[in-house]
């Protein structure tokens, strides 16, 4: 990441490198106190988005005040003034306030981020608390009131458990009620310093414009990024069998790669060969995936999505199903993971080459709006300390060759330890053993 | 394959010379987004339900390729495909890189001139995943209020279902023939996200769009209706809608009301009143058709007593709304809205206040516990 050199004026406009790359349009200022100011100028949005983000989310948290970072950032962020529309954006690392504006207004969503950052305090004293909590309450209920939701929560949570990356992200509603004014307080006096934040935006106006009205207003603490602890992956199940669900809702992974891995892309790329599956899309039945083709006759999988998620020290691989002929729960596991130990063994390169494809277009179909420019240069830019540009990202992708994902595959999915989590009617999710030993097989 | 010159970049909303309306937009991504509308052949022409099952076909056989071969080659291509119906109008998506324009541009003119209608595709593709796609839709107490308050504003045409219910016979010839008479020339329009407009001209005037025949554009009349209510008793959530019909000169200045009582599109702003109704999931919207539009406030819960209390704030919080100072929210509004393929330039009105006298009025779920419209 780049930082300031160090004059003391934060007013000072020498203080401040300019550096602009020419084809991702990306430009990036630093200003004294440590903060980044990154914008991606995009002629054909139709607004503009611009974010402060800081690395927190349920690493900043433990079990007793889980939920802090995400009810602090709600309160901050949320509401209407003088054209800018606030939310918030919580993950497991990071916070974010969001502004959304007009094109033509967007040094007036600059201003109101940096006054937000300058004096978070005054905003915490006036709001009100109590339904603040109330809604992130409701917020977290959500999540666990809806099946595939609930699985990937609770996948998280067993897979690195004893770890702030496995809290729930938006805590629970038990752990929300006891949050208080002094827990906020307190995380902000830690997290909100210059080297934590990152603000970036997206859309169609004058970067060193926007960086002069934040400059102007914005007034953060100096301090060290504080570093979190390494969390570490646990191969376990958490079975949440209800009966009154119409379906049987599973999930398992195995770990994954970390978004600064040099095998980030060869993870995408495996987890791409197998893709989705939707039994009530048309073409179904033409899906490639042999995976798809296996399970599409016999009707014991309605939908799955395979994914490849990371996190700044650790990952997850694996697949998300939903399951309507629930006494199919271990037709359809079997079949996965025996699919999965092809990945080692006879992965063929049409595969891999699909894979391939599947993978950049979804990298850039990621990018679709101001927001989620924003989120995902900041959210690069905190946790792995650049963003690549998506050319860089599409050239890692191309070379990732058949014997890349064997070997990613051999290293990291043979025979490995795996995380379990179901709900709904999961009477036929074979045990622990069974799954785990599927993760390999007797002849090669 | 085609490779272009990044200095290489148009923007132009001109119909140059191509067979049917082009809008294209280059961008310095890697990916294009190419759409294709087919105007009239949305859930409010025809047979109830028929539009559904007409885009479920697309992307199915052609006489060019069969659905088997164009779902593996574009997977091949990292490419994701998609066919939707609106009350409006049937809405192809294809999203690709930009090397594989002309690919797509073929294979969207084969969908729109030469898909094969095949009798089997209708049974073993086309009725079943239409009647997936309604089979959760109808979960939702909302939607299924949604649909009603369609009905009862408009009857027919705006008001038909937007997805095949099952409830009418609708035979193969019968989608062939709205076929025939949706996808012409008038009505289709195509809109590239990052595409060269030249080149797509080009691709399109060499592609089987050519072919399409001319038509006709139909004008379409749209009759309002106002002072309506239903009940739908049901189990699952409880869900109030209030509806106003309205007609397209409004659309800006029920924006700004929108926008003043608690927008979906604004849903952070959590100083709006609809936003602060206790126990209930409470927004409003405009839905904007080309003929009419319909401004509806949705209040949901699982408490049919928290609904009910907060519908009888509704009127109190529409009619003494600050019109006045919510403009500029609604230009926000308005500009978060605005897409490429259906860009919104409407012009915000503040100046006339807003009564709910003449509504329609839906309630859906433990209506035994609801208010009457008259009750509000």
């Amino acid at each position: 990441m780049l930082r300031g050199s160090g004059l003391r004026s934060v007013k000072n406009l020498a203080s401040r490198r300019f550096i602009s790359t020419s084809n991702a349009q990306i430009q990036y200022t630093s200003l004294s106190n440590g903060v980044t100011i990154a914008s991606e100028i995009n002629p054909n949005a139709t607004s503009s988005t611009v974010a402060a983000y800081i690395s927190a989310g349920t690493r900043a948290e433990h079990p007793y005040n889980n939920g802090i970072a995400a009810l602090t950032t709600s309160i901050l962020a949320s509401g209407y003034e003088n054209g800018v529309l606030l939310s918030s954006e919580n993950t497991k690392e990071v916070n974010g306030i969001i502004a959304q504006t007009t094109n033509g207004n967007v040094q007036e969503a600059g201003k109101v981020i940096a006054k937000i950052l300058s004096n978070p305090t005054a905003i915490l004293e006036k709001a009100d608390y109590a339904s603040a909590k109330t809604r992130l309450s409701a917020l977290a209920e959500s999540i666990e009131s809806n099946p595939s939701s609930k699985v990937l929560e609770h996948l998280e949570a067993s897979a690195f458990q004893g770890y702030s990356l496995g809290l729930p992200t938006y805590g629970t509603s038990e752990s929300i009620a006891d949050l208080q004014a002094e827990d906020s307080a307190r995380l902000l006096e830690k997290y909100l310093v210059g080297s934590n934040i990152v603000i970036s935006a997206s859309g169609n106006f004058d970067h060193h414009a926007l960086a002069d009205a934040v400059d102007a207003a914005l007034k953060v603490e100096q301090g060290v990024k504080p570093v979190t602890k390494t969390a570490s992956f646990l191969g376990s199940e958490v079975r949440m069998r209800d009966d009154t669900l119409p379906k049987a809702y599973v999930s398992i992974a195995a770990q994954g790669e970390s978004l600064s891995s040099p095998a980030y892309y060869v993870a995408k790329v495996a987890a791409a060969v197998f893709g989705d599956f939707d039994h009530h899309s048309t073409i179904a039945p033409y899906t490639s995936a042999k995976l798809a083709s296996l399970v599409q006759e016999y009707h014991i999988v309605d939908k799955y999505t395979h994914f490849s998620k990371s996190f700044s020290d650790a990952g997850l691989w694996g697949f998300n199903a939903e399951i309507s002929n629930v006494a199919a729960v271990d037709e359809f596991t079997h079949f996965i993971l025996k699919e999965w130990n092809r990945l080692s063994i006879s992965i063929s390169n049409a595969e891999v080459a699909r894979g391939k494809a599947a993978v950049k277009t979804a990298l850039l179909r990621e990018l679709n709006s101001t927001q989620a420019v924003a989120s995902d240069i900041a959210t690069k830019v905190l946790l792995t300390g650049y963003r690549a540009s998506i050319k860089e990202a599409l050239e890692k992708v191309d070379a990732v060759q058949t014997a890349d994902v064997k070997a990613w595959a051999q290293a990291s999915l043979w025979d490995k330890d795996i995380v379990i989590s179901g709900t709904g009617q999961i009477e036929a999710l074979l045990d622990y053993g069974r799954n785990r030993n599927e993760m390999a097989m007797m002849r090669w | 394959m085609l490779s272009r010159a990044a200095t290489r970049r148009a923007y132009s909303t001109a119909a140059a010379q191509a067979v049917v309306k082009t809008t294209a937009k280059d961008t310095s991504g890697n990916l294009t987004n190419l759409t294709v509308v087919v105007n009239n052949a949305g859930a409010k022409v025809g047979k109830s339900g028929i539009a559904h099952l007409l885009s479920k076909f697309n992307f199915l056989n052609t006489g060019a390729k069969s659905a088997l071969r164009f779902t593996r080659e574009s997977e091949l291509l990292g490419a994701q495909f998609s066919s939707n119906v609106t009350r409006d109008a049937l809405v192809l998506n294809t999203s690709f890189l930009k090397a594989d324009l002309p690919y797509f541009v073929e294979a969207l003119g084969n969908v729109l001139v030469n898909t094969s209608f095949r009798p089997h595709e209708l049974v073993e593709n086309v009725y079943p995943t239409a009647k997936a796609d309604y089979e959760t839709a109808i979960k939702s107490n909302s939607y299924v209020g949604l649909e009603e308050l369609h009905e009862l504003s408009f009857r027919k045409g705006l008001g038909n279902g937007l997805l095949y219910d099952g409830s009418n016979k609708i035979t193969l010839d019968e989608i062939k023939q709205f076929a025939q008479q949706a996808y012409t020339k008038s009505n289709v329009s195509v809109f590239g996200a990052g595409a060269v407009e030249e080149d797509l001209v080009k691709f399109i005037n060499e592609s089987p769009f050519a072919e399409l025949p001319t038509g006709e554009t139909i004008k379409s009349s749209v009759s309002i209706f106002k002072g309506k209510e239903s009940r739908i008793k049901t189990y699952g959530e409880s869900a109030v809608l209030v509806g106003i019909p309205i007609k397209p000169t409004e659309f800006g200045k029920f924006e700004v009301l929108s926008s003043a009582i608690g927008s979906s599109v604004l849903s952070s702003d959590i100083s709006a009143p609809l936003f602060n109704l206790p126990g209930v999931d409470a927004s409003s919207t405009v839905l904007k058709y080309q003929d009419a539009g319909l401004f509806v406030i949705t209040i949901k819960g699982a408490s049919s007593a928290d609904v009910s209390a907060a519908v009888k704030q509704v009127k109190k919080i529409v009619e003494s709304a600050d019109l006045k100072s919510a403009t500029k929210k609604a230009e926000l509004s308005i500009a978060l809205q605005s897409t490429f393929e259906a860009p919104l330039s409407l012009k915000v009105d503040a100046t006339t206040p807003i009564k709910l006298v003449e509504f329609n009025y839906v309630a859906v779920g433990e209506v035994d516990a609801l208010p009457y419209a008259d009750e509000l």
